[in-house]
């Protein structure tokens, strides 16, 4: 029991879910994010202001608080609007929040991104005749991809951090399972700086890539 | 569902000292964050590489591993070599808060850093320049023409890093301190009321968030520059 | 290679939606909270198993009520309001039958019994009383009969909640609290008995501070409560109950 390397293949189970959790959270992530970017631009006053309530409630709650308000509140809500008892699978409610909360910087992002692209240049092509969902896929979607791409690393880089909170929602990822080998071992040090150095292997190479990414962009404007 | 709203109301003034906990560690941490993302941000310039490259791995660190870890490393992890109890330092590290206003500003340095030095580094090379032919000193340089246009630049995103911090601090709660976060599990484990204590938690989040992204703006209108074109 | 990537993630997509658990039948296993931290009580051994005095005495117990469980982990503040929010059918890990708790959810019969007590560096307090502790750095884990003992006794200290049993002794370790208050057995077992607890000893009165340690269900599930009473008795009278808690502690009677 006092062995800390008899706890290893544990450690790597979590690292399992820690990748499973993030690589099935950014396609949703991605999802809500457009969602919530077009509605931010669209001219309905209504979905900007439910755009900006929703960025306002995932920008300024902990996820920590987020996830533990999924974990104790989602099948209860979607069970009582389905009128009938479902119940998710902490993986699921892990996927559920983090997308939701993934989604927000997400959206952030891309508005922004957007934005910076289309101060005048809609009226450009417009003027040059374009129509105006060909102005966006021809002239804008292209430019605000590639302003976006550095923050969008920035976004997987938080959420690989997040899913470290997921065990509250009942996931067994990387730090749970340390800190199960910390607690029956006796030594935090070497199972939370080994988290620690797993987690750094996993952001390095995004890491880098990401600066390459901001250099050929400055190379570009 | 039904909430218990005369237990949510009773619950308030226990929340509103742990919401003082709460700031009082995101004012703490940003303002070590800052100082120390500012001295790092300056390495980053430093015509030693040992330094540069000290920043830069720094940076990578603290931004490539979950902020929960290095709150662990540094309060049980720590505190496990004697060596460290047996020091002076142990004064700082003894203490919760002080170890939480560590891991927290230790951690938003290295994100701070990093938008200083983009908000640097938008300013066009040439400025520089441009303004020592005019006979400027390099100190001068950076204090009227390049400072002001990268605080235009950087505000937006320290502002975003502020309110990071702010929920950062909600981690507080697994190093023993009575936070929001804290205040809430404790509660929570007092009235076996999920829902209502965990409602009401975020909404105070919500509030302290909000006042801190008005807080930015106004930041924002302060140093914007009159528009050309109206 | 894009396609790869493509179909792995749709993949996961469609798996992601289809592990809701839609179907809550009567005759699936029954969800089992546990903390999994608290040896010899409940633990995790190496392969992430849960196991230990709880999991034996439960198993044989949905074993003479012709149930079966599976385990569970959950962060021990998080198993009541677990019970309470549907996560789990029964939460079994230690969990102290008090009246404050009997107002939430409900508890079986007493399964056996246990006492809390106040661990400190050898010869640092001789008693547990309040002027003695006046000041002092007291630690306990959230939400436990411990923490209620201190929050109820000892208003003249400060009181230091933290989220497991490892945490609590990693800081008295470091000096940060005092002196702790905790299972009796639990901390005897894995901390003062191990290497890094040996300048440490209880001090003051033995706790008992509740009704016994029962097993939890949510309000009103009457016909469980039944079952699970009835092999509660079934395993008392027919030496199970004996065989295990030899097995685990010896010659003490934890009844």
């Amino acid at each position: 029991m006092e062995n800390a390397l008899a706890y290893g293949p544990q450690v790597l189970q979590g690292l399992l879910y820690t990748v499973l959790l993030t690589v099935c959270t950014v396609p949703f992530a991605v999802m809500v994010g457009v969602t919530f970017a077009a509605f931010s631009l669209a001219k309905s006053r209504l979905l900007n202001r439910v755009a900006r309530v929703y960025a306002g409630l995932f920008r300024s709650i902990p996820e920590l608080v987020i996830l533990l308000f999924f974990y104790y509140g989602l099948s209860n809500v979607v069970s009582t609007i389905l009128m009938k008892p479902v119940e998710f699978s902490p993986f699921t409610t892990g996927v559920v929040a983090l997308s939701l909360i993934s989604g927000s910087y997400t959206a952030e992002v891309l508005r922004g991104a957007v934005q910076a692209v289309s101060l005048g240049q809609t009226e450009a092509a417009l003027s040059l005749g374009f129509r105006p969902i060909a102005a966006w896929i021809k002239i804008i979607l292209p430019q605000a991809y590639k302003m976006a791409i550095a923050p969008l690393t920035n976004v997987l880089l938080i959420l690989i951090k997040d899913t470290a909170l997921a065990s509250v929602v009942g996931i067994e990822e990387l730090l749970r399972k340390s800190s199960i080998a910390a607690g029956s071992t006796h030594s935090p040090f070497i199972f939370f700086g080994g988290a620690a150095a797993i987690y750094l292997v996993a952001s390095i190479p995004i890491l880098v890539w990401q600066e390459k990414a901001e250099k050929k962009s400055e190379v570009a404007i | 569902m039904n909430l218990d709203i005369p237990l949510m109301l009773e619950s308030i003034p226990s929340l509103y000292s742990a919401a003082i906990v709460t700031i009082k560690l995101t004012v703490l941490s940003s303002f070590f964050g800052l100082l120390l993302g500012a001295i790092l941000s300056l390495l980053r310039y430093s015509h030693s590489s040992a330094l540069r490259r000290f920043a830069a791995t720094y940076s990578l660190i603290f931004r490539g591993t979950p902020l929960i870890v290095q709150l662990f490393i540094i309060y049980y992890g720590l505190a496990q070599a004697s060596a460290l109890r047996e020091s002076p330092l142990w004064i700082v590290f003894k203490d919760p808060v002080r170890c939480a206003v560590i891991a927290l500003g230790l951690n938003s340095a290295a994100y701070t850093s990093e938008i200083i030095r983009a908000a640097v580094n938008s300013v066009p090379k040439g400025q520089w320049e441009a303004a020592k032919v005019l006979g400027l000193g390099q100190f001068l340089v950076f204090r009227l023409v390049v400072a002001p246009q990268a605080l235009r630049f950087a505000l937006p995103s320290y502002g975003n890093e502020i309110i990071m911090l702010m929920k950062g601090t909600a981690l507080a709660s697994t190093i023993s301190l009575f936070d929001l976060t804290g205040r809430a599990k404790t509660l929570v484990a007092e009235t076996y009321a999920p829902y209502e204590i965990f409602i009401l938690v975020a909404l105070i989040y919500l509030l302290l968030g909000l006042a801190l992204q008005s807080l930015v703006k106004w930041g924002e209108a302060k140093v914007r520059l009159p528009s050309p074109s109206g | 290679m894009r396609k790869a990537i493509a179909i792995s993630l749709f993949v996961c997509v469609l798996g992601t939606l289809f592990s809701v658990n839609a179907s809550l039948g009567s005759d699936r296993p029954l969800r089992i909270g546990v903390e999994g931290a608290l040896a010899p009580f409940n633990y995790t051994d190496p392969s992430g198993k849960v196991v230990g005095f709880d999991v034996e005495l439960t198993d044989a117990i949905l074993d003479a009520s012709g149930l079966t469980g599976e385990w569970i982990r959950q962060d021990w503040d998080g198993l009541i309001p677990g019970i309470i929010a549907g996560k789990f059918d029964i939460v079994s890990a230690t969990v102290s039958i008090t009246e404050e708790r009997k107002k939430r959810v409900d508890f079986t019969d007493p399964l056996y019994r246990t006492s809390i007590r106040f661990v400190a560096a050898k010869g640092a307090f001789l008693d547990d009383r309040n002027s003695t502790l006046r000041g002092k750095r007291l630690g306990a884990q959230r939400a436990t009969v411990s923490s209620a003992h201190l929050q109820k006794h000892y208003p003249d200290s400060e009181v230091v909640l933290y989220d497991t049993q490892d945490a609590l002794r990693l800081d008295l370790i470091a000096g940060r609290i005092d002196a702790l208050i905790a299972d009796q057995i639990a901390t005897e077992d894995s901390f003062l008995k191990k290497p890094e607890g040996t300048g440490y000893e209880f001090f003051g009165s033995v706790i008992k501070p509740d009704d016994g340690i029962g097993i939890v269900l949510p309000k009103g599930h009457d016909e469980l409560m039944q079952r699970l009473n009835s092999g509660i008795a079934t395993i008392r009278s027919n030496g199970k109950f004996d065989q295990i808690s030899e097995k685990y502690f010896g010659d003490t009677d934890l009844r």
